[in-house]
């Protein structure tokens, strides 16, 4: 079957068998910071925007996203330059895996703050990631960069 | 020092956050063929009967293979130096299958789910066998997991299939029963004998193994792979497909993580063959289910420790008897048993006598390979352990104990030389060793005596603290061989070529800097390229703690050649002697300052005008010992007293690791590794069906840390200076993962006075220990 | 294997939905997520997205939430803010990750009944109701405790605003996991006295269940002592018991902590 998804801002005809999930057909249309680490809905690697809000593109089903629009981090690497800059200054990206699903999770999460939705704290910006897993980092250079981004104390 | 000792950020950086598709999974060719692997659901059975017919007539498969059309070599898969010292017991695919995810047969088909409906269509008939799967029963069991004749091991490793021993040691150092024996009858000795457990944790690196293959234009098999060991997978798969190693080349791009998972070879024998068949790319990535069930697992294993020692706190004697459970193969049995002494007992060298015997047994469980850590975390969490139950027994502070017996500067152990890596080690003086400074300052750090000393309780909560100390080593020593090449180009940057393997360690870059610091230059003007077979040169791959100090000295003698070079042309161009000039890092010029040239104006000149050459430097490293790093570490925790959960509030680690060639991916180095060091020790339970299959087999049920489950991380450094090693450092990649087990273990005991001894410590475990 | 769908609609009004839905191999979707852990086959799968059930709002004493309202677009509804302090706000909000709730749906949550659930039992402790199409309304509890009711829609579900104070406590090792075990309750707030207790376990691991032994002693009188007997008489009546992570004895002695916590909970 085919379906229309906005992605990053266009809007593209794609081919789609209907038991697709939506990770499998956007790495196979080229979007390839769209990881798949787990498959089962934890890890957060395959992370991206559907109008707007994070979801998790193994545990979507690609027929269900027909109309609306998807952002990856392709579609925010630009406006995310200052935070890639400080994880790096951190050290935190180290095999990257995870790097592309947290920054779309921060992108969200810069707004939901800004809406009010999410508190400024550490507390409630940890929880709002807690389904981002990083194996290497042990988490807390990551979390380093991230405070120094959303200018938490 | 300019450009070590510095934090800059990892040469990939601008690539990876952005998710520039750099890795395996990302680079293979739109049009590779797809393998999917049929896995055996038995525990242990015979294929009776295997029947592909109507899976290679569906349309869009291109091959069916199975144990009757590859060939039969025998090989390990272990991903170490050759001779390996692990047993070859595994066939690219066998008529027995030996653990519930063994390899059946493979299909390759135009996609994945062609290549799934054909796994379907294939018709396998078992003889169901009786599985061993009790670690604890499996030597002399009934059933012998490898009755193949063809299996061998390249030199003695203690290994007796028939009684499902994969491997064995023993050494002894003074008369340890004797000594027991006294301490036991002296009214001033303490005796300690404990049996402690460990899992087998799961590496859970983010990025599921992946590989891919093809032909390339003269004909020769490419193979790129999210492997650890390019230059073993190289060899290989040479071997496999008995083809000369120079008709192969592996490449390894950026890949998400290894932690030991990666070292071993899993797919790419299964790909190479598939591709060097079909003439045609065939990528192979395993999903995250095969990645638990059919790859690697840390080895599980049972300990039983006897410590003696003297009212007074000195340490008499220490006794190790271990039992490793390797699962269906042989994959590093004897390497990771022997690590479990050889990297935690010398910590204690005063010792009178010492004593480590143990045996890695066979079962139908899931092969358990290398995983950071490598015995050393077993190891250490039974002995750190103990050193607790016996502080205890002495009435003694456990931080005097450790004070009172751990090796120091300018000391050395008997074990050094006895005990190696499936061999003899090598004799060392400890040259550099801040352990008793780590030990002060992270006590201080913890606030020990206080928080020792009042512990608190509220309501249901009750806190403790707890401490350990660990070593590790830098490479195996007179084995792991790293090497470099630098070469000048024509704008006076360089390329550094190494088959140094990044696992996203960012080890480029801190092989960059050092090269950088040799030659006198900026990190910027190096252009760091690594693990191609075609391209870069030998090196044994990363593991073991060895990519800073072993590749890091091949590059810093390369680059202390390339200097040497760059005076030479630039003495001859300013028309001086050698001894004449300097370099400043960007101009070349005569002490007395008279005349200069760039080094940049030098190259052009050196490739297009006078004298014309390139100019490159090559060095090659193996490390003549493996000097320790080592770490004190104290956790903090607070148990819920009425439901036995325990939350680690903070854990403070100082760590000597000589010198931290970059603080920043140091620092990452380590709180990563006492992250996943809580994690095996509180979260990351395996649970087996009885009929051996892994139901903890998917990242729902096997816990890895969340970052909410992680505490306040204080971690530093007491700098050392490591003289053989490249300025000055040694290890990082794995002592950060030590000490977690037994530190937090101590602290539930300090916090509740119940001492679990088995791994993870689950608040199950807890809860009905102190209900008991 | 993974799941596999031979066909996709996306119906635009109920009726039709289920009409579809009658069609053998038919299937509703939610928001996806769990059946994707699934290896069936879905012959049709029926989405419903189009047919106006997503919204969340107010009628009578009822705040009413569309089964096609994800967790999210609930957590964060202004009625559902307000109602018990938040209560079903802080649920929420430890249910897995965000990413998951911006999807998860509120249908795909309480049909499928499983015995995991958070949500499902944080829901018991209050005064809730489901509806379905052709079913009609009834009791969350004796949905619970019926049949599987197969092909109908479940369109809405009903929380009555009763003035009740609520706390839902759960038992996890590592924080983003699946409870070991929670446990649920509530009770109304009339003048400083507390009445009406409901108390609901769950993740046991069977699906959520009242303790009514529990609730009647509660009923009773709410002093240190009864608040024991009834975590006491719960663990007698409800059945615990083992799967592959946890212990049936383990969850029965937390469950009896929790119980403890939460009742303390509501009366302050
Ligand atoms: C990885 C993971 C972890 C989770 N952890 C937790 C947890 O810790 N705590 C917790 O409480 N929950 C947890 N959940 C469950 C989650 O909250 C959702 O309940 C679940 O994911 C299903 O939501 P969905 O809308 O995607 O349903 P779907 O997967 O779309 O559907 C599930 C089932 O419900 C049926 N269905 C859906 N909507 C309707 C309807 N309107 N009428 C009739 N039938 C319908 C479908 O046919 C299907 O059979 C977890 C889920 C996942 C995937
Ligand atoms: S791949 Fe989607 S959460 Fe892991
Ligand atoms: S950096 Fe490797 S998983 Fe996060």
């Amino acid at each position: 079957m085919k379906i229309n998804l906005k992605i990053n801002g266009v809007w593209k005809e794609v081919e789609i068998d209907p038991s697709d999930y939506l990770l499998d057909v956007l790495r196979r249309e080229g979007y390839l910071s769209v990881k798949k680490g787990c498959d089962t809905g934890t890890c957060g690697a395959c992370t991206v925007l559907r109008d707007g809000y994070p979801i998790l593109s193994c545990a979507t089903l690609a027929a269900t996203c027909d109309g609306h629009e998807i952002t990856t981090a392709e579609g925010i690497a630009d406006e995310m330059e200052d935070y890639a800059k400080m994880l790096a200054g951190e050290g935190a990206e180290q095999c990257g895996f995870c790097s592309p699903g947290l920054m779309v999770m921060l992108y969200a999460l810069k707004k939901e703050i800004e809406n009010g939705k999410v508190k400024k704290t550490k507390e409630d910006i940890r929880r709002y990631l807690i389904g981002n897993l990083c194996r290497c980092t042990g988490y807390a250079g990551q979390e380093r960069a991230i405070f120094r981004y959303l200018g938490v104390e | 020092m300019r450009e070590v000792k510095k934090s800059i950020p990892k040469k990939d950086s601008y690539g990876l956050i952005r998710g520039l598709p750099v890795y395996t999974d990302d680079l293979a060719p739109k049009d590779s063929l797809v393998m999917k692997v049929l896995r055996s659901p038995h525990a242990f059975a015979r294929i009776k009967n295997i029947d592909t017919s109507e899976a290679e007539k569906m349309k869009g498969v291109h091959l069916v293979l199975t144990y009757k059309n590859v060939p039969r070599r025998v090989i390990t898969r272990a991903g170490q130096g050759f001779p390996e010292p692990s047993p070859y017991d595994k066939f690219i695919l066998d008529e027995y299958v030996r653990y519930v995810g063994d390899e059946v047969a493979a299909v390759v088909a135009d996609n994945e789910r062609i290549a799934e409906e054909a796994l379907k269509k294939i018709k396998v008939e078992y003889e169901v066998l009786e599985p061993v799967l009790d670690f604890e029963k499996a030597e002399g069991h009934p059933s012998i997991i490898h009755p193949e004749k063809e299996s061998f091991s390249q030199f003695n490793i203690g290994r007796d299939p028939k009684k499902n021993i994969a491997a064995s040691y023993q050494m002894e150092i003074g008369d340890v029963d004797k000594l027991i024996k006294e301490c036991e009858e002296d009214p001033d000795c303490v005796l300690v004998r404990e049996r402690f457990y460990t899992q087998a944790q799961a590496h859970v690196m983010l990025e599921p193994h992946a590989s891919y293959a093809y032909i390339d234009m003269a004909g020769r098999l490419v193979v790129v792979s999210s492997t650890q060991t390019p230059f073993h997978v190289r060899r290989q798969v040479a071997m496999v497909l008995d083809i000369p190693i120079k008709n192969v080349r592996v490449i390894k791009p950026r890949i998400g993580g290894g932690f030991g998972g990666k070292q071993a070879l899993h797919g790419e024998l299964l790909v190479s063959y598939a591709a060097w068949k079909l003439k045609k790319p065939v990528k192979l990535v395993y999903t995250r289910r095969e990645v638990f069930e059919a790859t690697y697992t840390r080895h599980p294993m049972r300990f039983d420790v006897t410590l003696g020692a003297k009212k007074d706190g000195t340490l008499k004697v220490i006794d190790f008897n271990v039992l490793s459970d390797t699962g269906a193969y042989g994959e590093h049995a004897l390497t990771v048993l022997m690590v479990a002494g050889s990297k935690t007992l010398p910590l204690y060298n005063k010792v009178d006598g010492v004593r480590f015997r143990g045996k890695v047994v066979y079962t139908n469980h899931v092969p358990a390979g290398a995983y950071r850590g490598y015995g050393a975390i077993q190891g250490n969490f039974a002995l750190e352990s103990a050193m607790d139950i016996l502080a205890e027994k002495l009435g003694m502070d456990p931080v005097e104990l450790r004070l009172k017996n751990v090796i120091r500067e300018g000391e050395t152990s008997e074990i050094f030389k006895i005990m190696g890596e499936g061999r003899e080690g090598v004799e060392m003086i400890i040259k550099s060793c801040k352990l008793e400074e780590a030990i002060n300052r992270a006590a201080e750090l913890a606030q020990w005596k206080k928080k020792r000393s009042k512990r608190e309780k509220r309501e249901s909560k009750a806190r403790g603290i707890g401490f350990a100390v660990a070593m590790q080593g830098s490479g195996i020593a007179n084995i792991d061989m790293g090497s470099a090449i630098i070469k000048l180009n024509d704008d006076g940057s360089f390329n550094l070529l190494v088959g140094a393997t990044d696992l996203g360690t960012g080890s480029d870059t801190i092989l960059a800097q050092i090269a950088a610091e040799a030659i006198g230059v900026s990190s910027d003007d190096i252009v760091v390229y690594s693990s191609d077979t075609d391209l870069t040169p030998f090196d044994t791959g990363a593991y073991a703690s060895s990519t800073t100090y072993v590749s890091g000295n091949a590059v810093r003698l390369a680059g202390e050649k390339m200097r040497k070079l760059i005076l030479k042309e630039g003495a001859l161009k300013l028309g001086v002697s050698e001894n004449e000039v300097e370099f400043d890092g960007r101009v070349i010029k005569t002490k007395e300052g008279s005349k200069s040239i760039t080094l940049k104006e030098l190259a052009t000149i050196l490739y297009y005008t006078e004298n014309q050459k390139q100019l490159v430097a090559d060095g090659s490293f193996v490390g003549p010992e493996s000097p320790p790093p080592y770490a004190a570490a104290f956790a903090e925790v607070e148990v819920d007293t009425e439901t036995g959960k325990v939350d680690v509030l903070k854990y403070t680690i100082v760590l000597d690791i000589g010198t931290p060639i970059n603080p920043n991916l140091a620092r990452i180095q380590a709180e990563g590794g006492v992250v996943q060091g809580i994690g095996m020790t509180l979260f990351e339970d395996v649970k087996y069906s009885k009929d051996g299959k892994l139901l903890t087999n998917n990242l729902m049920y096997y816990k890895v840390p969340s970052r909410l489950d992680v505490p306040e991380l204080v971690v530093e450094f007491t700098e050392s200076y490591e003289p053989t090693g490249p300025f000055g450092a040694k290890s990082v990649a794995e002592i950060g993962i030590d000490t977690p087990p037994a530190a937090i273990a101590n602290a539930i005991y300090n916090a509740v006075g119940v001492r679990i001894k088995s791994l993870p410590i689950t608040p199950e475990k807890v809860f009905f220990e102190m209900n008991k | 294997m993974p799941l596999k769908i031979l066909n996709y609609v996306r119906p635009s009004s109920l009726e039709q939905a289920y009409d579809l839905l009658q069609e053998d191999g038919a299937e509703i979707l939610g928001g996806t997520t769990y059946a994707r852990l699934s290896n069936r086959t879905i012959k049709l799968a029926i989405d419903l997205q189009n047919v106006g059930i997503g919204s969340i709002y107010e009628i009578g004493d009822y705040i009413v939430v569309g089964a096609m309202a994800t967790l999210a677009n609930m957590q964060f509804h202004d009625l559902i803010m307000e109602y018990a302090d938040g209560y079903l706000y802080d649920v929420i909000s430890y249910i897995w990750s965000v990413q998951l709730r911006n999807v998860a749906t509120v249908g795909g949550t309480i049909v499928p009944k499983w015995g995991f659930s958070d949500f499902i039992t944080a829901l018991l402790a209050l005064d809730t109701e489901v509806e379905f199409y052709k079913a009609g309304r009834m009791n969350l509890e004796d949905y619970l405790k019926g049949m599987m009711i197969k092909k109908d829609i479940m369109t809405a579900l009903y929380i009555k605003k009763t003035p009740r104070k609520a706390s839902f406590k759960f038992m996890r090792n590592s924080e983003y996991d699946f409870s070991i075990v929670n446990v649920a309750v509530s009770a109304v707030n009339q003048e400083g006295k507390f009445t009406n207790w409901r108390v609901a376990v769950g993740a046991r691991p069977g699906v959520a269940a009242l303790s009514y032994k529990a609730m009647e002693i509660l009923n009773n009188s709410v002093d240190y002592e009864s608040i024991e007997k009834a975590a006491k008489e719960m663990k007698n009546e409800l059945k615990f018991s083992s799967d592959f992570r946890w212990s049936g004895e383990y969850r029965k002695e937390v469950a009896g902590t929790l119980l403890q916590r939460a009742v303390k909970e509501v009366i302050g």
